[in-house]
């Protein structure tokens, strides 16, 4: 029997629902459970509905869950807003005062005065949450010892009188929750496997990924949901040597990397898709003059200002097109928190090894994730360094020497005889300004060259995940975070008896042909869901490869549900002799 | 460079010597029929800047002009326009980061085309941009000079609340010495912020804007005035206001209040006003404000958790008053004239 289970805790931003779900999360994880969250934040400084839901498994997860079986709510908005992604048979636990539906009768509800509590009983109406945690821990019979323990460590620093405070607050919720809540309820705390895992967000673990691949020179500027990358570096960075600098904008940031980069070390920015807008001029620097960088970029709702707090995943072709002129960048685009561990450091590697640009793309509800990850990952070495010059090129070195190769060895600056100059004008072998058709054919062609050589090169193999059956009829393509629900949906229609096959790249520029190709004649029917509404990575598809694609675009701001990708794989299975191809998709 | 010339007279003045006229003396407690932001803005409570936008609409709107106005991305523009009711009867154009400049130009030429086909009145409207300490000192410096630089008629408003508050506290170019935040966090090897921030009233007037006033949200009637002022003196108007910001600064909501008055008494903030005679390339400097008597920065650093790491290192401290005084110096000149010690701190100011 394995053991599968997903909270919800929803209330106003500033209640504390999300330390009442990071405090579970992480107590889980110590407890060697597999889990993995969604967060929503509201786009006000203060206030506004805010959840925080997190599955538990004994497996390795990589979807936060649909329906939920306990739902925690704080107050009648969350509960209105929520009720309907409870189970039938869950188990509600809110606040005394909200007006509770009675139907279906197979819930179960438990409504206990959290705020009164917390006024009467602790005085002062923060506590809530504390006293909430207090009655969910009996509920989903956490040891008390271990959520102590806990609160213990978060405290500390903040002295013995907050302390004692939260503990008075913790046990009220308990004693109230053991009065009210029936001890025949269903749920039992997960044993785990005993060994703590590590507990990290997407965008913790780019910036201690890009930190152990060797990265050492940060520049950036505050942008949401990207800023704690730099807040964790401005942090950590210092201590092994390396660099935050926060610039005045993104263009000084990425101009800062290409500065970085080209003196030797290895230089990263963090952004989202209003940064990367502004920085696709300097990509196209980065690419002619063959300075290697990577840059994160967080998609968010847009265009433009958008929806800073939630999801999308619609910045793909601004990835891999956005710039002027023939402009070769590599796109990687991990698909759970692990990947970003791992994935982040291979992108260093690459994009040291072929010189070029490395557009690294997760989206908010990535970067916000709270997944347990293998602390193996966290190992990785560097794989690649960039190929540099040995010095006493007699003065005369030719920075950008045409060869059958894809690189031309660069120089550290003050590499003796190797003084050189970089360009982001059309240049010849030695960096001289040129715009005659053949130097700018040939430099061209060196430059994406590139591309093939890494859809070759060792390193970039195995980068797509495949999930269901090998002999489907229906295959699903996605990318980057909506690959977890993709695996859901594909188990559900299994269960269905509906074979799917998926297959999902984590390498977006240059796609994987080989594998891609042979998946594609492996299908007859295409399924490509993703968050955007146009249909990105399909249009890519469908431009490189020439199939015809079902689109499922959703722009809710939130993932995909596993339950809209099923209904779309229902739909193709029963016209599977109709040929179908939407143009734009819907916005579901 | 332009000649320096210094006001004798201390205080706010409805009057300017760029203006005929007095401009309208809204009172001391700015209790007039007017209402700059009408509801509905989500602001934390006690924030500055909510009572900062509503007292420049408040000022605009007494002019008895159309106000259009050109907001940046930021607080200001969030807490805003989540409900469009917030702005009442202001024309808004919110635009990206970089551009609030730039966006005040556009508005201003396609009006001022309109005032010279005929179709609106050129008195009919007044152009202002808003934008917060970020989109100002940082990513919108660029659009924020060439704008005074083209010498267009029009008021930029700077809401300063010395980081970037709207993306969760981050540290600006207008950051303290010594604060806490989140990219400029408060360590063992690197305490806080380790840069001076830059003084925009400096930078608007080394790139030609005909006003500068620099004021806060607890002086109503001193902050009305200087509104009321840049609208109506020709050119480009540059009005910087302190904003207190409970949720950044880490202080109680309730002590606005007390800390804008700190930052006045400490001298942290400094109320004052210049204008530009074009001919004579002269700037004329006003003081509006000098405290009653000397109080150390430590008085302003310790009612904020932000500064809380740095009031620990008196070698800190000491560099903050440093900044303060050399600031101060400046007006030595109209304190001398005054009949008060030249600012030299071992003294009554």
């Amino acid at each position: 029997m394995t053991y599968d289970f997903t909270l919800r805790v929803a209330g106003e931003s500033g209640e504390g629902v999300i330390t009442i779900g990071e405090t579970i999360a992480r107590i889980a994880a110590r407890e060697g459970v597999h889990l993995a969250t969604f967060r929503t934040f509201p786009a006000e400084i203060k206030g506004g509905p805010c959840m925080i839901q997190i599955r538990l498994s004994d497996r390795k997860v990589a979807y936060h869950g649909e329906k939920v079986d306990c739902l925690v709510t704080l107050n009648q908005q969350a509960l209105d807003e929520n009720l309907a992604d409870l189970r039938e048979e869950g188990i509600l636990l809110c606040e005394a005062e909200c007006d509770v539906p009675m139907e279906p009768s197979s819930r179960t509800a438990y409504q206990l005065p959290f705020e009164r509590l917390a006024v009467r009983e602790i005085g002062s109406r923060i506590s809530k949450n504390i006293v909430v945690l207090g009655a969910l821990a009996h509920l989903l019979k956490i040891p008390k010892n271990r959520i102590e323990e806990f609160l213990a460590e978060k405290f500390a620093r903040k002295g013995q009188a907050i302390l004692e405070h939260n503990r008075k607050a913790l046990e009220t919720g308990m004693r109230v929750a053991e009065v009210k809540i029936s001890a025949k309820n269903p749920f039992k705390f997960p044993k785990g496997a005993g060994q703590r895992r590590m507990l990290m967000t997407g965008n913790e673990a780019i910036a201690l990924g890009a930190t152990m691949a060797g990265m050492r020179y940060f520049f950036g500027y505050p942008i949401t949901p990207a800023s704690e990358i730099m807040e964790w570096l401005a942090l950590h960075l210092p201590a092994v040597g390396g660099k935050v600098l926060q610039t005045e904008d993104e263009i000084s940031a990425i101009c800062g990397v290409a500065g970085a980069s080209w003196a030797g070390g290895r230089a990263m920015t963090a952004t989202s898709g209003p940064g990367v807008s502004l920085m696709s001029e300097a990509l196209g620097l980065l690419s002619m003059a063959e300075i290697p960088a990577v840059i994160v970029d967080s998609q968010r709702g847009g265009p433009s200002t958008g929806m800073p707090t939630k999801t999308e995943q619609s910045d793909l072709l601004l990835a891999v097109y956005g710039s002027h002129g023939d402009a070769p960048r590599l796109v990687i685009a991990p698909t759970s928190v692990e990947d970003c561990l791992s994935l982040i450091g291979l992108t260093f590697d690459l994009a040291e090894k072929y010189q070029m640009p490395a557009i690294f793309l997760v989206d908010q509800a990535l970067s916000a994730r709270l997944e347990t990850v293998d602390p193996n990952t966290v190992k990785r070495a560097p794989a690649a360094a960039r190929l540099c010059a040995e010095g006493k090129d007699g003065g005369n070195f030719a920075r950008y020497r045409l060869s059958d190769l894809a690189v031309s060895p660069a120089a550290i600056p003050g590499t003796e005889g190797c003084e050189h100059m970089v360009t982001g004008m059309e240049h010849d072998e030695f960096g001289n300004f040129a715009c005659d058709d053949e130097t700018h054919t040939a430099m061209t062609v060196k430059r994406f060259r590139k591309l093939a050589a890494i859809e070759a090169d060792p390193l970039s193999q195995g980068l797509c995940s495949y999930f269901g059956d090998s002999n489907a009829e229906i295959g699903v393509v996605t990318w980057g975070s909506s690959a977890g629900p993709v695996e859901e949906a594909i188990k559900v229609a299994k269960e269905r008896g509906i074979s799917v096959r998926g297959i999902v790249p984590k390498i977006l520029n240059p796609l994987p042909h080989k594998e891609l190709a042979t998946f594609f004649q492996s299908v007859k029917r295409i399924i490509v869901p993703e968050l955007n509404f146009v249909g990105q990575l399909a249009s890519l598809l469908r431009s490189t490869y020439r199939v015809s694609t079902i689109n499922l675009t959703k722009i809710k701001g939130v993932p995909l549900e596993p339950s809209e990708i099923v209904s779309v794989i229902l739909e193709t299975a029963a016209t599977l002799n109709v040929r179908r191809a939407s143009r734009y998709g819907t916005a579901r | 460079m332009y000649n320096v010339l210094y006001n004798r007279h201390i205080g706010p003045s409805p009057h300017s010597f760029l203006l005929p006229e007095p401009v309208v003396d809204v009172g001391d407690y700015g209790a007039i029929l007017t209402t700059g932001l009408t509801s509905g803005h989500q602001g934390c409570t006690g924030c500055g800047m909510v009572s900062g936008t509503n007292q420049v609409l408040r000022a605009l709107k007494l002019t008895g002009k159309h106000v259009v106005a050109s907001i940046g991305t930021g607080c200001n523009e969030v807490i805003t326009t989540q409900n469009t009711s917030c702005w009442g009867d202001v024309s808004v154009d919110h635009n990206n980061f970089p551009n609030t400049g730039a966006t005040l130009s556009g508005n201003i030429a396609a009006l001022n085309a309109l005032a010279r086909a005929g179709a609106l009145s050129k008195d009919a409207f007044v152009n202002v941009g808003m934008a917060g300490d970020g989109g100002t000192y940082d990513i919108g410096l660029q659009a924020l000079l060439t704008w005074i630089a083209r010498g267009e008629d029009g008021i930029y408003v700077c809401l300063n609340n010395q980081a970037y508050m709207n993306t969760g506290i981050q540290g600006s170019g207008a950051t303290p010495y010594g604060t806490h935040t989140t990219t400029t966090p408060f360590g063992k090897v690197i305490r806080g912020n380790q840069r001076t921030p830059q003084y925009l009233p400096d930078l608007a007037l080394a790139a030609g804007a005909s006003y500068v006033a620099t004021a806060c949200p607890v002086r109503h009637r001193d902050l009305m005035i200087k509104v009321q002022k840049a609208a109506a003196i020709e050119g480009p108007c540059v009005v910087e206001i302190y904003s207190v910001c409970p949720e950044g600064w880490k202080s109680e909501t309730d002590v606005f209040h007390e800390i804008t008055e700190l930052a006045l008494q400490t001298r942290s903030w400094v109320l004052f006003e210049a204008e530009r005679d074009r001919k004579s390339n002269t700037v004329l400097f006003t003081l509006n404000h000098v405290p009653q008597e000397y109080v150390g920065v430590m008085e302003y650093l310790k009612l904020q958790e932000r500064f809380s790491g740095m009031t620990e290192f008196s070698e800190m401290v000491e560099r903050a008053q440093e900044i303060i005084e050399s600031r101060w110096s400046f007006w030595k000149p109209v304190l001398e004239a005054n009949g008060i010690n030249g600012g030299d701190r071992a003294h009554d100011l």
